[in-house]
């Protein structure tokens, strides 16, 4: 019995090692070339946008490119709520909705080979979701629109910081 | 007939506590060390990649992590190492955390070396840090070739 628990569990670990089939597509959401031939000054400006967003940085390596930051915020969503109650009356347990979050983000730069003087940031978000009924749940936050948003005020930032404005 | 039937469970429940004591070895002494042979350990969880520099090295190191939805929590580019880590499943409390090396060799190729923990235990199997090492060597590629 311990012998198929491990097998089934060595399979599973192993599995999350291998990218999974959209990694590419990820990668691509998650990155964008910037022309710019200072790496440090793009690094700021990530950094200048995640305050933006009202996250504190928890952690930084210029010689890797590295800004790691994080936020708590509310994860209530009125839709939600209305749901949440209705289902609960329906069903005659309660059942929970998105209460608060926990969001956690890594924002890499790298050099660009091909494009001399072209810098790469890449960023991914994470959030620990803990709902009205204590629950909780993780995830890796793969709207799209996310990740435009973000590289829209990055774009605009390295601008300013550029102008130093 | 009991007697017979007791005698017959005792193996099974003698697997069982072996298996848990395996499985629950803690304590101070079980908790601070564990782990197998170290040089079976290191074999496993070490590489060897080319590389023009460590920096380089590092930079794919933490591109790959990436590349497998884990979150950089450290990196230390004096020291080689890289600390990430991973959801592994949808519910919060199964994580994956990774620590990897890297280290310039005299023959200036890099050992990337990789730990790595499924909540309390150490993960051991060979399989999960070939699967590691093949999607760094693919990072480390496409590094070179400018696939982004």
């Amino acid at each position: 019995m311990l012998a198929i628990v491990g097998c089934s569990y060595n399979k599973s670990i192993s599995g999350a090692f291998v990218p999974s089939q959209s990694a590419l597509e990820s990668r691509q959401r998650q990155s964008r070339l910037f022309e710019t031939k200072d790496e440090t000054a793009l690094l700021a400006a990530g950094i200048a946008v995640l305050q933006d967003m009202g996250f504190v940085v928890d952690e930084t390596e210029k010689a890797v490119g590295l800004v790691v930051a994080s936020k708590d915020a509310s994860a209530v969503d009125a839709s939600d709520v209305v749901g949440s109650v209705i289902l609960s009356m329906l069903l005659g347990d309660p059942v929970g909705y998105d209460k608060s979050q926990n969001i956690r983000c890594s924002l890499i730069t790298s050099p660009s080979r091909l494009q001399r003087g072209g810098y790469y940031a890449r960023i991914v978000f994470q959030r620990i979701v803990t709902d009205s009924e204590g629950h909780q749940r993780v995830e890796t936050i793969k709207d799209p629109d996310i990740y435009a948003d973000f590289f829209e005020k990055l774009a605009k930032s390295v601008f300013l910081e550029a102008h130093e404005i | 007939m009991n007697v017979i039937r007791r005698c017959a469970l005792l193996p099974l429940l003698f697997a069982l506590l072996t298996g848990t004591q395996q499985v629950f070895a803690g304590g101070s002494k079980g908790g601070v060390i564990e782990g197998g042979s170290q040089v079976e350990q290191r074999s496993i969880q070490t590489r060897r990649f080319a590389g023009t520099d460590k920096n380089m090295v590092m930079r794919g190191v933490i591109s790959a992590l990436q590349d497998l939805d884990f979150l950089i929590d450290a990196a230390d580019p004096e020291l080689g190492l890289v600390t990430a880590t991973k959801f592994a499943g949808r519910f919060a409390g199964h994580t994956i955390r990774i620590t990897v090396t890297v280290r310039a060799e005299s023959d200036g190729q890099f050992a990337v070396r990789a730990n790595a923990r499924l909540n309390e235990q150490a993960i051991a199997d060979a399989q999960t840090y070939q699967n590691f090492f093949t999607t760094l060597s693919k990072s480390l590629f496409l590094a070179e070739q400018e696939v982004e």
